[in-house]
């Protein structure tokens, strides 16, 4: 499709400006020559977008397995719910209880989920929150005077785990995956000194496992006076079932936009508020929106890291997800867990046998399989193209990375049983093709708008914006 | 097996040649398959001291960031600059025109750590 | 309101084919002791109506004034054009566009976003958007300073304070010295490079005053210079930032097409030089074919990302802003060059706002400078109380001591000549 600015036509834009009759105070020389924004009339605009959005796949358009970014429905009431015209206030304003209040609700809820002390909505996505959450195990060092360097992270863990790790001067060590796909209790002990600032965990793991050696884990872990943080990226299976702060867990984040159903917006914004144990609390971004004498307010800590985001963080996405914590209210939470649990394991079992699955165990909200039993060099990533050609986005492929060809099934509590059965025939039809019939995949998609994509050439010759020739 | 006799190997899948007192680094055609589609090589400053075993280099593909050693010690006195426009040149040909750094001042004991191209032929074997 | 579509006998039938009688045997890996015995204290569910009926209610409390606060955050119209796109599925439900051959719509609308960026700005590259203004300027200190090899920065004290608030969070977490430069007549004063990596300035700055960026870059050859604005409307008047060959340009971009929205989502803006593209954080967009040969876009330069180069890469994020980012690429292409003109209506409207307000007795302005739509005025106090049903600015006092008394007003197209003339009745009165 033609670019914008191939479309561009000069003296086409009807978005007009009425000035008035008053002089500029910015001298010539400080003011710019031309602007090159493409011209297009508003119809056109409209158009080129909305043939865009043709090419595009979100969940509206069909089931989206994608392991660990759980791609839910997202409820259209939460898009209403953001549209609200008085929410839509200025953040110094001095007439903000109705926003405080969503944001203190909010955070109450998050507590009793997680069964964690307290909230800061300020991070404005999952590694957002990992990054304030490991300033905070900083901050908490700091004060006690001790200086250790070290965080754990197993190698099955999300690539912003090591990435926030560093990003505060720590060094990422990594512990290794037992048989049984939980962390290795033995390679975990032996790394384990007083120089560990703690290990993030993700729980359920990215192999979909709960770690059945949780509570030893967090205790080996805390007997070195080290910090336990929580990946809350897979909350959605624990929903009503479990609370990561019973599992002794100090410091968690969650992504509003995958457990509480925000939409990804094709990579964002999302939200990921963080909480901490009461110890920690001081540490909490500034402010802090608390309740005091029923009175909702803001409020600074000496002793906080600080502030990590311009205002208070993505409240419009907060909205949401109070409006869907609101909606489906605490049957709905617990349902949602069970659902996606049950989802996962229905899938799992009905590849097996088709398709090889590494960690053949009972999963929670997401499960791996992997390429080793496919014929004729058939790869994950043609299982993925292919899987576009009957309308599925494709799973999570080549994560884990401790899982070779892995791909990583999500399916959601949205899901029904009839698309999962479509999902699993669609499976069983590509595993057959691979044997008679590879050229099919290695060429595929065949049916999507554009046929599969020249990723090297992209990476080779970066083009990154549009050149007039 | 592509391996010409004049090279010598290291385990981590690098090779060199010398002519003089100028030796020439590169990674094998093995490793070349093993990283895919080459997309840049991020190569280092020209005048600088490097270690027997010391980052030489990076070397990208569309998913993974390999880091490349150096064989021997010495002091680099030329990258191969081609390989900024072609990075492709690592996968096409990988014992000749992709071969990244030329060092000198080297130290001529070292070579004898490495292994000869029967010896990795067979370690190739090994790891397969 | 429930979202789960299976029925009681699909879910006793899936557990039959999973070999399990109840649903609990699902979660036999979680220590009994752990599993919750009664439900979470949380209100049960409600219907639609009676959530909207609930959320309309403490919207109420709330309460929108006629307002000229500004300070990072701006009232601007949303043309229709936006909401009528941002709003659709395809777009707002997909995830990342790491499947290209299904994400062409978003990878397409990233490229035209960062080719609109690169001629605002002038720079060489911008990615796909940062969470927003003060993270894209905080993660561009640490981008300097890991190019430059020095663990200082300087940054103006004319930088928004709440992204002050920001850097020094992140510098404190990467053990980078700030060190701040003082203010004069508005504007960043005098300073020294030595032993820094970079120099950070705002412009319009937090006062909305015009920074000397010719006099400043000519100060600092030896070191990068990092632009941060807060009003990115500003760009379709002034002279881009590569004129003045600055190195890095981050912004945030709200102004573009987004709600206040209490202050977020908006989005960050990142633009360089070609020169430091491999260390840019965040998602670039790339052209590319398919095996057709067909032009079509994909993610590119991964490989400095966290998902591949994980504790090496140049900075942790991944999710970023894509709506929002789409939601400023369809507002700049609805007003294209008129762009130009609704900033001249913006400066328009302040210069008139600070004209009659400078003429009051007992209101005076502060900086005698060029500024953009903001501008700082001293009020007397007993002026104040005539404005009670309006919110006239951001008071300046808190962040600047010797600031007493002064408010930073701004003015929008969403601040007529009307309103203001309303405003300049009520104090005269």
């Amino acid at each position: 499709m033609k670019l914008l600015n191939e479309k561009s036509k000069t003296g086409s834009s009807s978005f007009n400006v009425r000035l008035l009759d008053i002089q500029t105070n910015i001298p010539e020389e400080l003011q710019r020559v031309d602007l090159d924004l493409p011209e297009l009339s508003e119809v056109e605009v409209v158009r080129h977008y909305t043939n865009l959005s043709k090419s595009n796949f979100g969940v509206d358009n069909g089931p989206y397995p994608l392991g660990s970014c759980t791609m839910k429905y997202n409820p259209k009431i939460n898009e209403v719910a953001a549209k609200i015209p008085e929410f839509n206030i200025h953040p110094l304003s001095q007439h903000n209880k109705g926003a405080l209040e969503i944001i203190y609700q909010l955070q109450q809820y998050l507590c009793e989920i997680t069964g964690i002390h307290a909230f800061s909505t300020q991070p404005a996505a999952g590694a957002h929150g990992e990054l304030t959450g490991i300033m905070i195990m900083k901050a908490w060092f700091e004060k006690r005077g001790e200086k250790r360097t070290k965080v754990i992270v197993p190698d099955s863990s999300h690539g912003t785990n090591p990435a926030s790790v560093s990003l505060c001067g720590f060094e990422p060590v990594h512990v290794i995956t037992s048989q049984s796909g939980g962390i290795d209790l033995g390679d975990l002990r032996q790394k384990m000194s007083k120089d560990v600032v703690g290990i993030m965990i993700t729980n359920p793991n990215t192999l979909g496992i709960f770690d059945d050696n949780i509570l030893e884990i967090t205790k080996t872990v805390h007997d070195y006076g080290g910090l336990c943080y929580l990946d809350g990226a897979n909350m959605n299976a624990m929903l009503g079932v479990v609370k990561p702060g019973d599992f002794g867990i100090d410091i968690i984040h969650l992504n509003l936009h995958k457990t509480f159903s925000t939409p990804h917006g094709g990579g964002g914004p999302g939200s990921g508020p963080l909480g901490v144990t009461k110890e920690l609390e001081p540490f909490l971004p500034n402010p802090r929106i608390i309740k005091e004498n029923e009175e909702l307010k803001f409020e600074q800590s000496n002793e906080s890291i600080g502030k990590v985001h311009s205002f208070y963080g993505n409240f419009g996405i907060l909205l949401r997800a109070y409006s869907y914590i609101r909606a489906i209210g605490t049957s709905g939470l617990r349902n949602v867990a069970e659902n996606a649990v049950l989802n996962a394991n229905y899938m799992k079992e009905k590849l097996k046998g088709h398709y090889h699955l590494p960690y053949d165990r009972i999963c929670q909200h997401e499960f791996v399989i992997d390429d080793s039993l496919m014929p004729n060099g058939i790869t994950t990533n043609d299982i993925a193209k292919r899987l576009m050609d009957f309308g599925f986005h494709p799973p999570t492929i080549y994560f884990p990375l401790i899982v070779k060809g892995a791909m990583l099934i999500e399916p959601t509590e949205t899901e029904s049983k009839e698309n999962l059965d479509a999902f699993i025939e669609a499976m069983k039809v590509i595993k057959e093709e691979a044997e008679h019939n590879p050229e099919k995949l290695t060429k595929a998609p065949l049916n999507a708008p554009i046929g599969r994509i020249d990723i090297v050439h992209a990476a080779r010759k970066p083009k990154l914006r549009w050149h007039s020739k | 097996m592509k391996n010409p006799v004049n090279l010598k190997y290291t385990k981590e899948h690098e090779w060199i040649r010398i002519d003089g007192d100028i030796a020439t680094v590169g990674i094998t055609d093995y490793a070349q398959d093993q990283l895919t589609d080459v997309v840049f090589v991020e190569l280092p400053e020209e005048g600088k001291q490097i270690e027997q075993n010391g980052n030489l280099c990076v070397v990208e593909s569309v998913k993974s960031v390999s880091d490349i050693f150096s064989p021997i010690s010495g002091e680099i006195v030329e990258v191969n600059k081609a390989l900024e426009n072609s990075p492709e040149l690592v996968n096409h040909e990988p014992l000749e025109g992709g071969w990244m750094v030329k060092l000198k001042a080297i130290n001529e004991a070292e070579l004898d750590q490495l292994m000869t191209t029967e010896e990795y032929n067979k370690f190739l074997t090994g790891i397969e | 309101m429930d979202y789960t579509p299976n029925t009681d006998s699909d879910r006793e039938s899936m557990l039959k084919e999973i070999g399990v009688h109840d649903i609990m045997d699902l979660f036999k890996d979680i220590p009994e002791d752990l599993i919750l015995k009664s439900p979470l204290r949380i209100p049960d569910q409600l219907s639609e109506f009676e959530l909207i009926r609930e959320l309309e209610k403490i919207s109420k409390k709330n309460k929108k004034l006629l307002s000229f606060l500004g300070g990072g955050n701006y009232n601007h119209h949303i043309p229709s054009t936006v909401n009528a796109v941002t709003s659709r599925g395809e777009f707002s439900t997909a995830y990342t566009p790491y499947q290209p051959e299904i994400s062409q719509g978003t990878l397409q609308a990233i490229f035209e976003y960062q080719s609109m960026i690169c001629e605002l700005t002038g720079m060489d590259v911008s990615n796909a958007s940062m969470y927003d203004g003060a993270t894209s300027l905080a993660e561009s200190m640490i981008l300097a300073s890991r190019i430059k090899g020095k663990k200082q920065v300087l940054v103006s004290q004319a930088v928004n304070p709440f992204y002050r608030e920001v850097l020094k969070t992140y510098a404190r977490a990467n053990e980078i010295r700030i060190v701040e430069i003082d203010v004069k007549d508005g504007l960043t004063s005098d300073f020294e490079t030595e032993g820094s990596s970079a120099i950070i300035i705002q412009s319009p700055n937090f006062f909305g005053l015009i920074e000397n960026l010719d006099e400043i870059r000519k100060k600092t050859e030896d070191i990068l210079l990092i632009t941060s604005t807060t009003e990115p409307l500003s760009w379709a008047m002034l002279k881009p930032f590569s004129e003045y060959d600055v190195d890095i340009v981050t912004a945030e971009g709200q102004s573009f097409g987004n709600p206040m929205n209490f202050g977020g989502p908006g989005l960050g803006i990142i633009a360089t030089k070609n020169a430091y593209v491999r260390q840019i954080p965040g998602r670039l967009a790339g052209e590319t074919v398919d095996i057709h040969g067909n032009r079509s876009f994909a993610l590119t330069l991964c490989t400095r990302e966290q998902h591949i180069r994980r504790e090496r890469a140049t900075s942790n994020i991944c999710t970023n802003e894509g709506l929002c980012m789409l939601a400023a690429a369809v507002y700049l292409v609805t007003y294209g060059k008129n762009l130009r003109r609704l900033a001249q209506l913006n400066n328009q409207l302040a210069v008139y706002f600070a004209g009659k307000l400078n003429q009051i007795e007992g209101i005076d302005m502060v900086f005698d400078k060029p500024f953009f739509n903001e501008f700082v005025v001293r009020i007397r106090k007993d002026i104040l109380s005539k404005l009670s049903d309006i919110e006239i600015g951001v008071s300046l006092e808190n962040y600047y001591p010797d600031l007493k008394d002064c408010y930073l007003i701004c003015c929008t197209e969403m601040t007529p000549k009307e309103d203001i003339d309303r405003v300049l009745h009520e104090i005269t009165q």
